[in-house]
């Protein structure tokens, strides 16, 4: 089972994560879109403090003697997600970045022409 | 013959590019050059403009395939029906443009690839980059039953079709085997040419040995990649 003490942490950390998390979105520093998986991830976290039970079991139910064990193993678990949604981002700005920079060379060099011809 | 539309992709090719394009008018004096330089720091463009040919200045370095791409939208949108691709650093012999358009005329195949390994004369690549080439041809005949020898040559002409096709499915780097599995599995005849290439008049090759390895790994993955999703497209048809 958590420590009290530990768990006051926990709940302190998520109190400061919801806190920053709020202040960015609202300064749109970052988009609501991309902060729905932080949301979400904070969201996991209020459930384990509140009910220590679902860690306990969770960490029963696939063979975990420490349930602090389990709880790292979800953070770094939740924090491969965020990596993974991260380069998807990437990969997809990358496609319209391409295409983006090829569709103004295109239309720069018609540009060029139309130039020439008048 | 159609007007033939030739793309050249440039990365820093300042002291090839203008001879190059000089040689491209005397074999074929009736082609248009369109020249994509990919965002060169040592005057590629201004050496390319001079000439008097199109150029379509890429303002960020997207890679050979960003390069190729563009110039083969720009191709469809102008309507060629004979689309040449050739590199800029003087390996292309430009006499073989002609005998390459002539072949996709006909009807004898929509993609012609001048190829270094048909009559292995002219200049042959290094022995690793031989094996590594022979390797990827042999994935490619396994996924798609091409039997392709020169996979990674980069003088390549088509029809209107083919460059429609190619327009819209072109990896960004390293691109050239991935198109020949995506044209191939698309229904695009493919046939190989002998060609002589030359060795670089100037200029560094832009695969280092560094690089090979990554050629490699990143080349037969997306190849893989590539069969899987054309395997899963064919299913959702069905």
């Amino acid at each position: 089972m958590l420590s009290v003490r530990f768990r006051l942490v926990l709940v302190m950390t998520v109190i400061i994560y919801f806190a920053l998390l709020y202040g960015l979105i609202r300064r749109k520093r970052l988009l609501l879109k991309y902060a729905l998986i932080w949301i979400g991830i904070g969201l996991v976290f209020t459930m384990l403090i509140a009910f220590p039970w679902i860690l306990v079991n969770g960490a029963h139910l696939i063979g975990i003697y420490l349930d602090i064990n389990f709880l790292f193993l979800l953070m770094i678990g939740l924090l491969m997600i965020i990596t993974m949604s991260l380069t998807i981002i990437v990969s997809r700005l990358n496609d319209t970045n391409k295409k983006l920079v090829q569709k103004t060379a295109i239309l720069e060099a018609e540009i060029e022409k139309l130039k020439g011809n008048m | 013959m159609d007007k033939i539309c030739v793309v050249i992709p440039t990365y820093n090719e300042s002291g090839s590019i203008g001879r190059v394009v000089g040689e491209i008018r005397q074999s074929c004096p009736g082609a248009d050059i369109v020249v994509v330089d990919d965002g060169s720091s040592d005057g590629t463009k201004q050496i390319t403009e001079a000439t008097g040919c199109t150029v379509i200045s890429l303002c960020a370095n997207l890679g050979i395939g960003g390069a190729v791409q563009a110039g083969l939208m720009y191709a469809v949108s102008k309507g060629y029906k004979l689309v040449v691709r050739m590199d800029g650093d003087g390996q292309h012999d430009p006499g073989y443009i002609s005998g390459l358009c002539g072949i996709i005329e006909d009807g004898g195949a929509d993609i012609a690839i001048g190829s270094r390994y048909v009559n292995h004369s002219g200049y042959q690549s290094t022995r690793t980059r031989r094996a590594g080439i022979r390797f990827l041809s042999f994935i490619i005949s396994r996924l798609c039953g091409a039997d392709i020898k020169d996979v990674t040559s980069g003088y390549w002409a088509m029809n209107g079709r083919a460059a429609e096709h190619l327009s819209e499915n072109y990896e960004q780097d390293y691109p050239e085997p991935e198109a020949i599995l995506s044209s191939v599995s698309a229904g695009y005849r493919i046939v190989e040419v002998p060609v002589e290439m030359r060795g670089r008049t100037s200029g560094k090759s832009t695969i280092d040995i560094k690089r090979s390895l990554y050629y490699m790994i990143k080349v037969t993955f997306s190849l893989l990649f590539a069969k899987l999703n054309l395997k899963g497209e064919r299913h959702a048809v069905r």
